[in-house]
């Protein structure tokens, strides 16, 4: 049914024009759109599913998406992470019913096939029986993510076996990430479990606004909890920071320390709590001279890496018009027990379903989701084009450059939500989604 | 266990649903005790018959992993973020009907506090066709202080899993 109504590939892209600085509506809630994202972008790109600190031990697992598509993340018996469809090879029901754990089997709870912790077929009742000895168990394993790899314990899968290594997909958005995540040799750890919460807004609404979306912070939307914790003085300059997009699809939006106390925050806490920081990542990025203060990995993995709140979080979409945010705190393994208690409460107090910034967040991205329903408005156009024209390059930073509050990285992000959707293979996509040239 | 103080501490959490309800916020602050501790912890699907169900959470953080971890300073500060006219979430202000039951009163190991469990279904409107439903469980302890009962601890137990909530930002 479906298949007969899909939207053509060539007219889902040119509802993003980001080079016009305009994105229609209708990626926000057409079924048709959301169909060929779940196809084209989550079936290809690697996609955060975990992190090592959550399954230490032979037998760990959680569970999680890619996608729509419900998977488990487990470390089996030689302590290999693999990531399996949740999706019994027998009659398609859900293997594992459970946030997380230790075992050493999966069973169906439909008709008892068992899968051992690497996503292999161990045990099918009545095999001798009934199926006279001949199921293939060999070739009814779970199925497999066809790529898994780890980035400094965050661990990503992809169903795509000719998408490229994960390093070669971060690219230099590696250098940003490692601020927060190599600046000890422990590196990091999750702080879970997560928050789990559903908001009725597609996907792509939050990982915009955590890639380029400074200005809504320092206008409205979050100015009642600005208010609340600084009083009326609460923006920073437009010069307090810029916008980078270092690789195709990902950026993140940054602090540089000057004179403001609000630019300095990750000086203080990487002196106080990092000093062997500058070792590992020099000057710029050891000493907190850059404050990330939020970012997204392509597709649906956003952070915020402000000193003392880090977190990670997870788009999830759920049809077009839903979507699902897991969060986590994330914090420096190293560091004592009572910094790590109080980096999360921050987080905690400050984002999150409960937090007083983030609490303001999921309302604004419904009502796109609500006033794209009508045929009018579903086709009517986003405006994306803060700082059009005016994208730049700094020697030091990898990337290229917006403004603090502009939307150059909303445009390289759909820039590559376009280019995913016209192209098949992955040789052929764009290297990068930068308009300005690297001097 | 007199009768007349359940009853009395039942009558006291309705007095607080209807504060609640009607947005008077700074009156209902001014049942807490200085000293609140307000959390609401994350539920979990774990295995109820392994030997040690999440065992293997990352550690390092004390005490539970919550939505919600609070003080009397931070909850006062909530109040004056929705005072500020801007909250989103409250500009046009929730139409909320809180339903308490199954309200058991009984001697809190410190004295003459009162342990108090209740049941609650939180109903919240917000705009046309902003709905959202959070049921759960509140174990709280009460102190009798010179200007009355006062609460000191709560512990908010939501029943869901995924919150069904865009924003934990009323009070619970």
């Amino acid at each position: 049914m479906r298949g007969e109504h899909r939207i053509d590939v060539a007219e889902a892209a040119r509802l993003v024009q980001p080079d016009s600085g305009r994105i229609n509506r209708r990626i926000f809630g057409d079924e048709r759109v959301h169909e060929l994202e779940l196809e084209r972008i989550f079936a290809r790109c690697w996609l955060f599913v975990g992190h090592e600190s959550q399954i230490p031990r032979a037998g760990d697992f959680v569970t999680t998406y890619m996608g729509e598509d419900p998977v488990i993340v487990a470390r089996d018996t030689r302590g290999a992470i693999g990531v399996f469809l949740n999706n019994c090879t027998h009659k398609g029901r859900t293997v594992c019913q459970l946030d997380r754990g230790n075992t050493k089997s999966f069973t169906c709870p439909y008709h008892g096939w068992t899968y051992r912790t690497d996503g292999t077929l161990s045990g099918v009742p009545y095999t001798r029986e009934a199926y006279y000895g001949e199921i293939d168990k060999d070739a009814l394993g779970l199925k497999h993510a066809a790529q898994v790899e780890s980035y400094r314990g965050l661990i990503f899968a992809t169903w795509d076996p000719s998408a490229p290594s994960l390093v070669d997909y971060l690219g230099d958005m590696a250098w940003y990430l490692d601020i927060a995540l190599d600046r000890t040799a422990a590196g990091t750890q999750l702080v879970g479990p997560p928050q789990k919460f559903r908001v009725h807004a597609n996907w792509k609404t939050g990982a915009e606004n955590f890639i380029s979306d400074f200005q809504h912070a320092q206008t409205i939307a979050h100015a009642s909890a600005l208010k609340a914790l600084q009083g009326n003085d609460f923006r920073a300059a437009v010069t307090d920071g810029v916008q980078a997009n270092p690789a195709p699809g990902h950026g993140l939006f940054m602090f540089r320390a000057n004179d403001d106390p609000r630019t300095r925050g990750n000086v203080e806490f990487m002196t106080l709590n990092t000093p062997g920081a500058p070792n590992r990542l020099g000057e710029l990025r050891g000493t907190g001279q850059i404050d990330p203060i939020a970012g997204t990995v392509f597709p649906n993995l956003s952070f915020n890496f402000m000193p003392g709140i880090p977190n990670l979080r997870m788009w999830m979409p759920k049809g077009p018009h839903e979507m699902e945010v897991w969060t986590w705190g994330i914090v420096d393994a190293g560091l004592p027990d009572a910094v790590k208690t109080q980096m999360y409460r921050s987080f905690q107090f400050m984002f999150g379903v409960g937090g007083v910034v983030e609490q303001d967040d999921g309302d604004q991205w419904q009502e796109v989701s609500e006033a794209s329903r009508g045929w009018i408005g579903r086709n009517e156009w986003s405006h994306i084009g803060m700082g059009l024209g005016r994208e730049f390059r700094d020697p030091e930073l990898p990337g290229e450059l917006g403004l603090l509050i502009s939307e150059s990285n909303a445009r390289a992000f759909y820039r590559r939500w376009r280019d995913l959707l016209l192209t098949d293979d992955w040789a052929d996509l764009p290297a990068s989604t930068n308009r300005v040239p690297q001097s | 266990m007199s009768r007349d103080v359940a009853q009395e501490l039942t009558q006291l959490l309705y007095r607080e649903a209807e504060l609640l309800d009607g947005g008077r916020y700074e009156e209902w602050l001014a049942l807490l005790a200085e000293d609140v501790r307000y959390v609401a912890p994350i539920q979990q699907d774990l295995d109820p018959y392994a030997e040690a169900p999440g065992a293997n959470e990352p550690t390092g953080v004390r005490h539970e992993i919550t939505y919600l971890y609070e003080s009397f300073g931070s909850l006062s500060l909530r109040v004056a973020k929705i005072r500020t006219g801007l909250q989103q979430m409250e500009n046009p202000p929730s139409r909320t009907v809180r339903l308490i039951g199954n309200v058991q009163v009984e001697p809190a190991a410190d004295g003459a506090d009162r342990a108090v469990r209740s049941a609650f279904l939180l109903y919240r409107q917000r705009r046309q066709r902003d709905v959202e439903i959070l049921a759960g469980h509140r174990s709280d302890r009460w102190s009798c202080a010179a200007g009355g009962w006062r609460l000191r601890e709560r512990e908010i137990r939501f029943a869901a899993n995924v919150l069904p909530t865009k924003s934990l930002s009323l009070f619970y």
